[in-house]
């Protein structure tokens, strides 16, 4: 049978928009599934997708993208590679797949939603693609961890961490949910294909597939580049979302959408990211710093895309930029003391070498952070390994579900360190930041009957209310509980002297 | 005689804590239990008092949280006085 030249039929076939005459517009597509936001029908069908494909394109390209990270796979299991691998690397990617791989089965709940519920034909085309590939990410992330279990039974967080209630798995799910699991296509679409993925995932896979490469994490590094072309592609479903919005007066209710997910996903990037490049990479891998990326793929390249759509910076940039200084080296700092809580190994990332490039990349490190590391540093010397070790729980955000850290200069926060807070019908609820308050304070209703762990525990949920409770409602057990990498070799290294040359 | 939680934390640590103590808890016993989690853990140790401040102001070191009025979750915040 011959097949025709894809010129001939795509535009008849893409534009599959029509009338309808024996059912409502509100009957097909209800409010709670597609908020036109009083954009009228017709409106959406100039919805255009940059990049346009056929289905025939898509199963080629998908299969060639599989086979060749398949093919890498199994080279690299007939090797000892992975037994090579940095143990900081090991952390980074083991947090990686447990905060991401069962996420992208829900991505591909939110993409469906888009493909039945998109308010144009060509939207709807592109979701279809969406779904077929967030289903293709939760596989691929869990059947290459899958291959690693006899390496540590904390590759089983890859499937088991979303199924759990560690506070990492909830912050992601409350995050997730918030975005595409629990989120009408309209905002899907701004919230996840356009502030989510064109903005931040870059970071997390690119940056990633970089490190990973230097890393010679090569499994590793064509699985997460395999996966950022298929994002690129259905990505593309926020910016003509956007143009519709934009193009109808709707331009200030798209902001506010994307405002409030921005802010979200800097929290859970910090948190993931933050830690693996500036701290799990191994130091002569680290390609860039956290900041530097955050500066090129966020602050330049997703800030002027977003400028040229008429858009602007969020009213909290400034609070913004002022933690990429901060935010997420508090982060790792609490992820490392209290790691019996994480399913990874967190490498501390603080030998002299590692303290002397923070310094060189974050001035002021060495007076300020530095300084909680010293205390911890002479402890692990002394060998009193117990005071690294927690005792009680951080408070945590309502919003964000990540533990309230301040900057460690306390001058940055004026005198009091008290955390945000706000009653509403009655129950009191606590907050890192300003722009956490006000994405709670937006809508309310939606969040105000989650609990964070330390509500649950004051409530009496976590029984018995102890330590060992709190571990076991988590499902942490003593052979996935988080230890130091590298057994606290750093805080025994003795400083490189002055003018040596790097190994 | 009561146990209520508390949110607290030392001035210059980076988090805020649950921290537990008893509404008859002096202040400097409420000191005490934060420094537990930080002092020497995070903070490094001084030579000096501990003070507990609570709503931007400082309390004295034999007043007693009942006495006080520091409601559950109430937030503290434990200074080396001056």
């Amino acid at each position: 049978m011959p097949k025709l030249e894809r010129a001939a039929y795509y535009d008849l076939t893409r534009d599959m928009n029509w009338k309808l005459r024996y059912v409502s517009e509100e009957e097909a597509f209800p409010k709670e599934q597609s908020d036109s936001m009083g954009v009228p029908m017709e409106a959406w069908w100039s919805w255009d997708e940059p990049y346009k494909l056929t289905y025939r394109e898509y199963v080629h390209n998908q299969s060639e993208k599989d086979i060749s990270a398949y093919s890498v796979k199994a080279a690299i299991a007939r090797s000892s590679l992975f037994d090579r691998i940095d143990p900081g690397w090991k952390a980074a990617i083991i947090a990686h797949y447990g905060a991401i791989a069962i996420p992208e089965y829900l991505a591909s709940i939110g993409e469906a939603r888009m493909a039945r519920f998109g308010r144009a034909a060509a939207w709807r085309n592109m979701a279809t693609f969406g779904t077929l590939d967030e289903t293709r990410h939760g596989q691929i992330q869990l059947y290459f961890p899958h291959g690693l279990l006899d390496k540590s039974p904390q590759f089983d967080w890859a499937h088991k961490a979303f199924h759990t209630n560690e506070w990492g798995a909830i912050a992601a799910r409350h995050l997730f949910d918030d975005m595409f699991t629990a989120n009408d296509a309209v905002r899907t679409a701004l919230q996840l294909t356009f502030t989510f993925e064109t903005g931040f995932t870059n970071l997390q896979f690119l940056g990633m597939a970089a490190d990973a490469m230097h890393v010679g994490d090569v499994e590793f590094g064509a699985l997460i580049s395999s996966i950022q072309t298929d994002e690129s592609r259905h990505a593309q479903q926020g910016e003509p979302t956007l143009k519709v919005l934009v193009a109808n007066g709707k331009k200030e209710e798209a902001q506010k959408l994307v405002d409030l997910m921005f802010w979200r996903a800097w929290r859970i990037f910090a948190l993931l990211t933050g830690l693996s490049m500036d701290y799990y990479t191994p130091l002569e891998h680290r390609s860039m710093s956290f900041k530097e990326f955050m500066e090129e793929w966020i602050i330049r390249q997703f800030m002027d895309q977003f400028r040229d759509l008429g858009m602007e910076t969020p009213w909290y940039w400034d609070t913004f930029l002022a933690e990429l200084d901060w935010y997420h080296h508090g982060l790792h700092l609490g992820v490392w003391f209290w790691r019996p809580t994480v399913w990874w190994n967190p490498d501390a990332g603080v030998s002299p070498e590692e303290r002397e490039w923070l310094e060189a990349k974050y001035p002021g490190w060495n007076d300020t952070f530095g300084r909680y590391w010293d205390v911890i540093t002479e402890n692990v010397r002394q060998g009193a390994v117990e005071k690294t070790l927690p005792q009680t729980l951080p408070l945590l955000c309502n919003t964000c579900q990540i533990p309230i850290i301040i900057p460690s200069d306390p001058k940055r926060r004026g005198q009091s360190l008290e955390p945000y807070t706000l009653v509403y019908q009655g129950r009191k609820y606590h907050f890192c930041s300003e722009p956490c308050k006000w994405i709670f304070e937006s809508n309310p209703a939606r969040y105000a009957g989650h609990k964070t762990l330390v509500d649950r525990l004051l409530a009496g949920e976590i029984q018995p209310p102890t330590l060992e409770g709190i571990m076991a409602y988590m499902s942490m057990s003593p052979e996935v509980m988080g230890q130091d990498a590298t057994n606290f070799a750093w805080a025994f290294a003795t400083p490189r002297p002055k003018g040596m040359a790097a190994d | 005689m009561a146990t209520i939680p508390l949110t607290a934390a030392h001035r210059e640590d980076f988090v805020i804590l649950l921290v537990l103590v008893d509404t008859e808890d002096s202040m400097e016993e409420v000191a005490a239990k934060v420094a537990a989690h930080t002092v020497g853990i995070r903070v490094p140790a001084k030579p000096a008092p501990l003070q507990v401040f609570w709503q931007g102001k400082p309390l004295p070191p034999t007043a007693k949280v009942a006495e006080v009025g520091i409601q559950p979750m109430d937030f503290v915040e434990v200074a080396y006085a001056e």
